[in-house]
């Protein structure tokens, strides 16, 4: 059992110094984006008070394990959306393929307009969802236009809560009284 | 009954301007309706009741599973949360930009310590 503990603070240890390590750069690319912007604009005072939370201590693991804080997020969310535009356009083709093997009908005329708008109302419904959640990214609270050093700093927080979930089991073990 | 409030899934913070901001910019932060923040900003005006008040205001909160808080800030309210023993939400520390982080500070690992005191007597 004291070997166990041992064991356990000897983990928390490493993770605390990976921890250390981490929030160093973030706070160094944070103390950048305030002499860009300014210290009044990177500030409590720009803090959203209708802000809602989006990562969370259950599933802190679940995104950005990028290391040594790397923009993986803007790429992942190019190549989400090249793969969103390129089936979107693969539904527009089939619909326009389905209609041309149809034969005669009138109403077959009519049905085309319609798979057509089905799919660009899908496509405003998607742009909008990005619209909407960009809004909620907290980067756009400071900035409109966030610089570069703002988005590193926010990889390494990001990063930080990630890392989070490694204190979880050394944290549960070592709180106990036995 | 929040949606939180099922999974103690929200993160708190309490801590300087640069930690809490970045914490928020990673996306922790969280106004509820009755505009109760989920963080504590402290700076060289906050007082110590300020600081205790949010400390056990975060305690009670059914819907939070970890408190984040700055070391130099804990050292303020050390005692308060040396004799803290509940399970959840969990508490730890993390250094600031301006203070490292000691582990002869640590209140979890003092705890661990004087479990390995008791255990040699």
């Amino acid at each position: 059992m004291l070997a166990n503990k041992l064991d356990q603070v000897d983990i928390y240890l490493q993770q605390q110094a990976e921890l250390r390590e981490v929030l160093r750069k973030g706070f160094m690319h944070l103390a950048e984006a305030k002499y860009i912007l300014g210290p009044a604009v990177i500030s409590s005072d720009s803090y959203d008070r209708r802000m809602q939370a989006t990562r969370f201590w259950s599933d802190s693991s679940s995104e950005d394990q990028g290391d040594d804080c790397e923009l993986e997020d803007t790429n992942k969310a190019k190549a989400k959306q090249t793969e969103a535009i390129t089936v979107s356009t693969l539904r527009q083709r089939k619909g326009i393929t389905q209609v041309v093997q149809r034969n005669g009908a009138d109403n077959d005329s009519a049905k085309p307009n319609e798979e057509l708008e089905v799919d660009h109302s899908k496509e405003k419904d998607r742009k909008a969802k990005e619209r909407a959640k960009r809004l909620r990214d907290p980067l756009y609270m400071f900035t409109a236009l966030p610089p570069k050093s703002l988005r590193d700093a926010q990889d390494c927080f990001k990063r930080v809560v990630s890392l989070l979930e490694n204190f979880r089991e050394p944290l549960e073990q070592l709180s106990k009284e036995s | 009954m929040s949606v939180y409030q099922k999974d103690r899934s929200l993160i708190a913070v309490i801590g300087d301007e640069d930690t809490v901001t970045g914490l928020l910019l990673a996306g922790i932060g969280h106004v509820d309706s009755k505009q109760k923040a989920n963080f504590l900003v402290v700076d060289s005006k906050t007082t110590l009741p300020t600081i205790e008040e949010s400390f056990i205001e975060f305690t009670r909160r059914k819907d939070i599973g970890i408190i984040l808080i700055n070391q130099h800030v804990a050292d303020d309210i050390r005692s308060m949360l040396d004799e803290y023993h509940q399970a959840f939400p969990t508490v730890l520390e993390i250094p600031s930009k301006d203070h490292p982080y000691d582990p002869a500070k640590d209140s979890i690992l003092k705890r661990v310590q004087k479990l390995f005191g008791d255990d040699q007597r």
